[in-house]
């Protein structure tokens, strides 16, 4: 008899546990408990220091409070979502509030909007800073993006639809705004490139005298600095043939600048970082498909890397070590303490050939990453304030941070599911894109609705009767 | 008193009045001859241009101008009548920008003296094609890119005394991308800026001058007065010295302005006599463009927008998001007609009628700039009312819209008494599809008429 009571309440708890069961109504579900526990702890952080950003206010949950407003400035409020502010905490069921195109206030709990507040309801939804593109090229203008932007580009808009508020489109940092000039340009910023590949021994070898040179250039200047102070007289070092590569390697030597090379192989990955750490210059690897083989030395190296998870590249066959892409290369590079961004195959908002491996697709490529064992955490970052670092404007955007730009994005799910399409992107506080009025992709799951039908006249966009 | 001075005025004038009735007679066979000068369009359906339709109406015509309008005119003898029955008649169609049958090379860079003067052979145009398309009087640019001159207007008559009718009439602005239009703007403003302080500085320069030879006389005057004192003879003399010194006063000669930018300077100092700029916006983006380049122009920085644009006869651009900006500001665009879909999408969107209903003052350009795309004006402009324009509109957009906006809306445009008498005949309502042109008038004579081909 009580092993038939045994037997029955481990029966219970069988299926209470397996069919996730509630076990008193009105409590959640025992693995959920679980799933929120399984949380992966706070990565280590690379050898280098990097700039500490202070966490989030902390919440002050039911402040009822009501911001005495100024007429002259702009609030928007956004209510009921849940909040990943990336760098601070997450607060679910949050109130964010916008003022004149800076975040004012982050905070879980709802806040009473000031009156004249722009006011979007988006309970069910959540809110992450704006999706940065470390790289891209046809969604902003080129150079000073001010004098060379379509301003109704469609492209801009498809950005927009895939949660990228801000992109660097090669000598400029620029936001996605549609229909205006102003504020485009958040910081220009330019990389070095060198090539220092196996390919190329006398370019090699030229790279390595030109830094020789360049150092002892340095040293006599530091030489000169001391001699300056004992004999005002001193003749400094002679600085003319510092042109072309010269420039760029002092540039690297000063640390006023950044390598960005392109590689693949383990080879080139050790051969640059070798280089690197021997001169002590910072330097970026995009690609880095075998970087998984020997995490450390990107790490050692203090690295950063570019990665597209869903790159693939054959191994080698005809050599006895590991060799080609492999799935897991982000979740070992950061398990590693190398600083991640992710980027897709293409650079591009494509709409043939690679569409999937696009601009349009930036969180599916950083979900690849967590198929591959990336945190989640870490994927976010990956696709937000880590390029915004590398990118030297992680003080405006990157994160949910009371006095950065209001930058974000709501979306109708997890921004890594694929499921998930943009509601709402706001850039500077204003609202660039609205799924639902745009046209794009507003027949699908209109309103956030599986089973609604699509609008009539949705194909293939619906910008409503113009005249 | 008033009665009076009246009755006196009467008597005063009879004898003169018995004189003129003789004067009256023995000029009677010579006006009749002048009456010869009077030309009559008979017959036909008059649409005025301002409202008005006269159905079997004439115009009488005289010097060349219009003196009379109306219906069941007494018309004398021996007028010179244009027979139009069942015919319509309109004001003298305006092409106000090509460059056709134009020589030379295209034009570019900042060269806002160039004018079409000196690119064509008179004898050589083929003016037949303007008349033939209904065309009176047409707007000439050299063909190119960036400031690529100014507009003279110009008669299409095949033989003509005057054949130009205004000179420096807008500055036509072609530049297809977004960071040429920038640098272009900014190099053009800044020439004409440093064209402005060579001029100032030329005139401090010569003012100081001046100053310093006035100190120099009055030294010498002072001298002189010394030297009087002590030598009151000559006093005469030096009188004299002084008034010639006086008679020839230098007078300033300012400097040469580089013609080419010479019209950029005018619009700097806001001079009446500044010609309007007009902008080709191949995309719509270039409209906000335009606005940019203009606020980094410190002197132009509080004065209304740019408000001349020329759209381009594709609009495969995303048009429909610069139209409110157009409208508010009640630009004047010049614009090919046709429908044109929404970017992406099938719904059709009509630029031009959007335009016009918002309060735009719409001009209609050829679709490109030759004689067949001349010939199909009238038929798309019916396409343009079907579309949703208004028929005044519509016809307002070929006659008087380019005249105001070339500054001959005083002279062409409407079928008024006192205005030019350019004339389009058509066959049937101008707006009827395969609406003919019949006649084309100038200045009252037929310059080009179907009949004859």
């Amino acid at each position: 008899m009580r092993s038939f009571f045994r037997g029955l309440l481990g029966l219970l708890t069988f299926v209470i546990f397996f069919a996730d069961l509630p076990v008193l109504p009105g409590v959640s579900s025992l693995t959920e408990g679980i799933a929120e526990a399984q949380d992966p702890p706070r990565r280590r952080r690379g050898r280098r220091m990097r700039p500490q950003v202070p966490p989030a206010p902390a919440p002050e949950p039911e402040k009822k409070e009501t911001i005495a407003a100024d007429p002259e400035d702009e609030y928007v409020v956004i209510h009921g979502a849940t909040i990943h502010t990336v760098t601070g905490a997450t607060h679910r069921n949050g109130t964010l509030i916008c003022k004149n195109g800076k975040i004012h206030q982050v905070s879980a709990g709802r806040l009473e909007a000031p009156e004249g507040a722009e006011v979007v309801d988006a309970k069910g939804h959540h809110v992450y800073p704006g999706l940065v593109a470390f790289r891209s090229s046809g969604i902003v203008g080129s150079g000073e993006a001010e004098k060379s932007q379509d301003p109704f580009d469609l492209d801009t808009t498809m950005g927009l639809a895939a949660g990228i508020t801000s992109t660097w489109n090669g000598s400029r940092v620029t936001k996605l705004i549609h229909g205006s000039l102003e504020d485009l340009t958040i910081r220009p910023k330019n990389f070095s490139s060198i090539n220092y590949s196996y390919r190329n021994p006398r370019g090699r070898r030229e790279l390595k005298d030109a830094f020789d040179r360049v150092q002892e250039h340095l040293r006599a200047l530091e030489r000169h600095a001391e001699e300056k102070k004992e004999n005002p007289e001193a003749v400094p070092p002679e600085d003319k043939w510092i042109k072309g590569i010269f420039a760029v390697v002092r540039n690297l030597l000063t640390g006023q600048s950044t390598a960005l090379v392109r590689v693949s192989t383990m080879p080139d990955i050790r051969a640059y970082s070798d280089l690197a750490r021997r001169y002590g210059f910072e330097i970026v690897f995009e690609g880095a498909e075998e970087g998984w083989i020997d995490p450390g030395v990107l790490s050692r190296t203090g690295a950063t890397a570019i990665v597209t998870p869903r790159a693939r590249r054959d191994a080698n066959e005809s050599v006895n070590r590991p060799t080609g892409s492999s799935i897991e290369n982000a979740k070992i590079l950061h398990e590693n303490g190398v600083p991640l961004v992710i980027l897709p195959g293409s650079t591009q908002v494509a709409l043939w050939g690679l569409a999937g491996r696009d601009l349009a697709h930036l969180s599916l490529e950083a979900a690849f990453a967590v198929r591959g064992g990336l945190p989640e955490k870490a994927a976010i970052e990956a696709i937000t304030i880590e390029p915004a670092r590398l990118l030297g404007v992680s003080d405006r955007i990157g994160s949910i941070e009371v006095g950065k730009d209001a930058d974000f994005i709501i979306t109708d799910g997890d921004i890594l599911n694929y499921m998930t399409l943009v509601r709402w992107s706001f850039v500077n506080g204003k609202l660039q894109y609205d799924k639902e009025e745009e046209g794009l992709l507003d027949h699908i799951r209109p309103g956030g609705d599986l089973d609604a039908p699509a609008p009539d006249d949705h194909w293939p966009r619906r910008l409503g009767d113009p005249l | 008193m008033n009665q009076k001075n009246r009755t006196m005025r009467m008597s005063k004038a009879r004898p003169w009045s018995w004189g003129g009735l003789i004067l009256l007679l023995l000029i009677t066979p010579s006006l009749l001859l002048a009456s010869d000068r009077v030309t009559v369009i008979k017959g036909a359906t008059v649409i005025t241009g301002t409202g008005e339709e006269i159905s079997s109406g004439e115009v009488v015509i005289e010097d060349g101008k219009i003196s009379l309008v109306g219906s069941q005119l007494e018309i004398p003898e021996n007028a010179r009548v244009i027979e139009a029955n069942g015919l319509t008649l309109i004001a003298g169609m305006i092409l106000p920008r090509t460059s056709q049958g134009l020589l030379g090379n295209r034009v570019s860079g900042i060269s806002c003296d160039q004018t079409v003067e000196n690119r064509w052979v008179d004898e050589e145009m083929d003016w037949d094609s303007f008349l033939e398309a209904g065309y009176v009087a047409a707007g000439f640019v050299p063909a190119g890119t960036g400031f690529h001159g100014q507009a003279i207007v110009v008669h299409t008559a095949p033989e003509s005394n005057d054949r130009i009718l205004k000179k420096s009439v807008f500055l036509p602005v072609n530049l297809s991308s977004s960071s040429s239009l920038h640098r272009t703007v900014k190099q053009a403003f800044d020439g004409a800026r440093s064209e402005i302080e060579g001029q100032k500085k030329a005139r401090e320069k010569w003012d100081k001058e001046q100053e310093e030879a006035k100190k120099k006389a009055e030294e010498a005057k002072k001298k002189e007065a010394e030297n009087k004192d002590s030598e009151k003879g000559k006093a005469s003399d030096s009188k004299e010295k002084k008034d010639s010194k006086d008679e020839k006063p230098q007078e300033y000669k300012a400097p040469p302005i580089n013609p080419s930018l010479k019209p950029l300077v005018d619009i700097l100092e806001n001079k009446d006599e500044a010609m309007p700029l007009v902008f080709s916006l191949n995309s719509p983006g270039l409209l906000l463009h335009v606005d940019a380049a203009f606020e980094d122009i410190k002197e132009m920085k509080d004065r209304d927008p740019q408000n001349v644009f020329i759209l381009p006869s594709s609009r495969t651009g995303a048009f429909h998001e610069v139209m409110e900006t157009l409208i508010e500001r009640k630009s004047t665009v010049m614009i090919p007609p046709g429908v044109s879909a929404l970017p992406d999408t099938y719904v059709r969107y009509h630029v031009p009628a959007a335009l016009s209903r918002g309060g735009c003052e719409v001009i209609t350009l050829p679709k490109s700039d030759n004689a067949a795309a001349m010939r199909a004006v009238p038929s798309l402009l019916s396409e343009q009312v079907r579309f949703g324009m208004s028929f005044e509109a519509a016809l307002a957009s070929v006659t008087s819209a380019p005249a105001k906006f070339l500054g001959l809306g005083d002279r062409m445009g409407t079928i008024e008494e006192g205005k030019d008498a350019h004339f389009v005949l058509f066959e049937g309502h101008p707006l009827k599809p395969g609406a003919r042109v019949m006649k084309t008038i100038i200045g009252g004579e037929v310059v080009w008429d179907r009949e004859d081909r």
